[in-house]
């Protein structure tokens, strides 16, 4: 691989994407709701007396594993859906990159850009890993920048302990790694497919798989059938790491040049 | 003198679709310095000709080389020696002039890309529009653009695509000028073009391609010869028909025509053999108004050469 041309096509593909405002713009709504969302929550939740969160009978089984840390129940509550706004937050950054990911290849194609580009001496490697370096850069960047706001509201307005759980390790490990990890795998699923399909809503709607198995974990996570911590992290993020240089490879050996030059009108 | 050297070479390209064939058992070598007008209706295979030599699609069967490294086995070193404009301009249209090629510049590896980019936008008049983004460019200038873009690493070979087939008089003439200066420093160059003219201007030698095959290669003079023969046109005073016997009379005229006031006279080589007819039609009181070798139009080669592998094929 040669680094200089990896560099062009990464270049490139930033300057491409900061002339599409209007991607920007799409891939900024999803996160700011959830932000919107879940700071609307914690003030709702907050300004709820007490005593609305004395609960009859059994503790709901959700909020056993708080209890047992010796938490109120409302801030147990608080925790809960704090955790889970969190976990919607990582499994958004995995959907965001398809978007721009798919349109890095079709909107080549449509553009008729793409015949120029390969008849250059620059490796399909360099192409896609360019391709998909750039296409994770927005998706990470929003979901890093709500991780913040999300943070910023919680400090301005909840208790300390809330605050913690919202910072412990697990949480800002896995937005720094296993998010952009994620989204490696997001945008190179929907490059691969778009290198073979002439519709970017087939690559997103293939890639949209790939929440999935994140979506089981986080649920799995929420109903305390297993307990994420920066083990778990690091597990995912050796897996990841491998899916992803499977996936760079299938999609190398995916992207047929002749094939998008011949039968793509 | 220099030593010819064979910069492209085709031996028996074959390229099939499925059961279409877009070129059969293409044989061709270009030497080095040499403009290689490709020509042929639509969908005759100049495109999939153009795509095989540079390694963007692979053969069904044979092999082609440029400058001695095979296009499929060395890909890479092979485009890193050639230029392409293609048959649409390509260019990023959200991108000015200057992020176009700068891409391509920074993919290449170009020195002094700036100073290099500056000179063929001023070359190519482009340079007052260098701001503007590709997109909002007329399709003249963005045909101009893409030739830059391919010229901008200084490929020894350039395969061209129908450079001029967007473009008014004026850009046209520049390209040509471009396509000419590019000849006289010794770049190898393979135009594929509608444009028969330009193709009769520019290129040393032209191959007609004609459903996949290439039908015909020779100088543009070498295919008038070859379909026509070759004649002497004598334009007289008076009506031809009264002097066409003298010159049915001369042993190497092999046919003579005379229409109105021109008498045709085909013979295998008129510039040793029109001062005998101009001296037999004197001889029998023909007043001679002009003596000229016969010249038709490469439009006309080319039109009547497909013509006559139509009827040939029915």
């Amino acid at each position: 691989m040669n680094r200089r041309r990896l560099f062009a096509v990464i270049r490139h593909e930033l300057l491409e994407l900061s002339r599409s405002r209007i991607i920007f713009l799409t891939m900024a709504i999803v996160p700011s709701v959830l932000v919107l969302v879940a700071l609307l929550t914690e003030q709702a939740i907050l300004a709820t007396p007490d005593a609305a969160f004395r609960f009859e009978g059994a503790m709901p089984a959700l909020l056993e594993r708080y209890w047992s840390e010796g938490l109120d129940p409302k801030t147990a509550v608080l925790i809960l859906l704090n955790e889970q706004f969190l976990t919607m937050l990582l499994i958004v950054a995995t959907a965001l990159p398809s978007t721009v990911a798919s349109h890095a290849v079709i909107g080549e194609k449509v553009e008729r850009t793409l015949e120029p580009v390969l008849a250059t001496p620059v490796a399909t490697v360099e192409l896609l890993l360019g391709k998909t370096i750039v296409s994770i850069v927005p998706g990470v960047v929003f979901t890093w920048i709500s991780y913040g706001a999300v943070l910023a509201g919680f400090m301005y307005m909840s208790p300390e302990v809330v605050v913690a759980s919202a910072t412990r390790p697990v949480w800002p490990l896995a937005f720094a790694l296993l998010a952009p990890l994620v989204a490696v795998t997001s945008a190179l699923t929907s490059i691969a497919v778009s290198s073979r399909v002439n519709d970017p809503r087939t690559a997103q709607g293939l890639a949209g798989f790939l929440v999935i198995p994140l979506l089981g974990m986080g649920i799995s996570a929420l109903l305390g059938a297993i307990t994420i911590d920066v083990s778990w992290v690091f597990w995912g993020v050796a897996l990841m790491t491998a899916i992803d240089a499977a996936l760079l490879a299938i999609a190398v050996r995916l992207f047929s040049r002749e094939t998008i030059l011949t039968r793509w009108r | 003198m220099l030593p010819i050297v064979t910069v492209i070479r085709a031996e028996k390209l074959t390229k099939r679709f499925g059961d279409h064939v877009a070129l059969l058992d293409l044989d061709l070598d270009v030497p080095e310095g040499e403009v290689f007008g490709l020509l042929g209706p639509n969908g005759a295979g100049k495109t999939t000709a153009l795509r095989l030599l540079t390694g963007l699609v692979a053969p069904t069967s044979g092999r082609a080389e440029i400058a001695g490294a095979n296009v499929q086995a060395d890909a890479q070193s092979v485009r890193e020696r050639i230029g392409l404009l293609t048959e649409t301009p390509g260019l990023y249209p959200r991108l000015d002039s200057i992020e176009n090629l700068t891409f391509f510049a920074d993919i290449f590896g170009v020195e002094n890309a700036s100073t290099k980019i500056e000179g063929l936008l001023k070359r190519l008049e482009l340079w007052d529009r260098r701001k503007v983004a590709a997109g909002a460019l007329s399709k003249g200038m963005r045909q101009k653009l893409a030739l830059a873009r391919a010229l901008l690493h200084d490929p020894k070979v350039v395969f061209l695509d129908e450079p001029t087939s967007a473009l008014d008089p004026a850009s046209a003439k520049v390209v040509r000028a471009l396509i000419a200066e590019l000849k006289t420093e010794r770049r190898t160059i393979v135009l594929c073009t509608h444009n028969l003219d330009e193709a009769d201007r520019l290129a040393d030698r032209v191959g007609v391609l004609r459903k996949g095959r290439l039908v015909h290669v020779g100088t543009p003079t070498e295919l008038r010869h070859r379909l026509y023969g070759r004649a002497t046109v004598v334009l007289l005073a008076d009506d031809a028909e009264k002097f066409a016997g003298a010159a049915r009379g001369l042993a190497f005229a092999t046919e003579v025509r005379a229409s109105g006031r021109t008498l045709r006279i085909a013979n295998d080589d008129p510039d040793v053999h029109n001062p005998e007819i101009v001296r037999a039609l004197v001889a029998v009181g023909a007043n001679v108004i002009e003596v000229k070798g016969e010249t038709k139009a490469l439009e006309d080669v080319y039109l009547d050469l497909l013509g006559e592998k139509d009827e040939a094929a029915t």
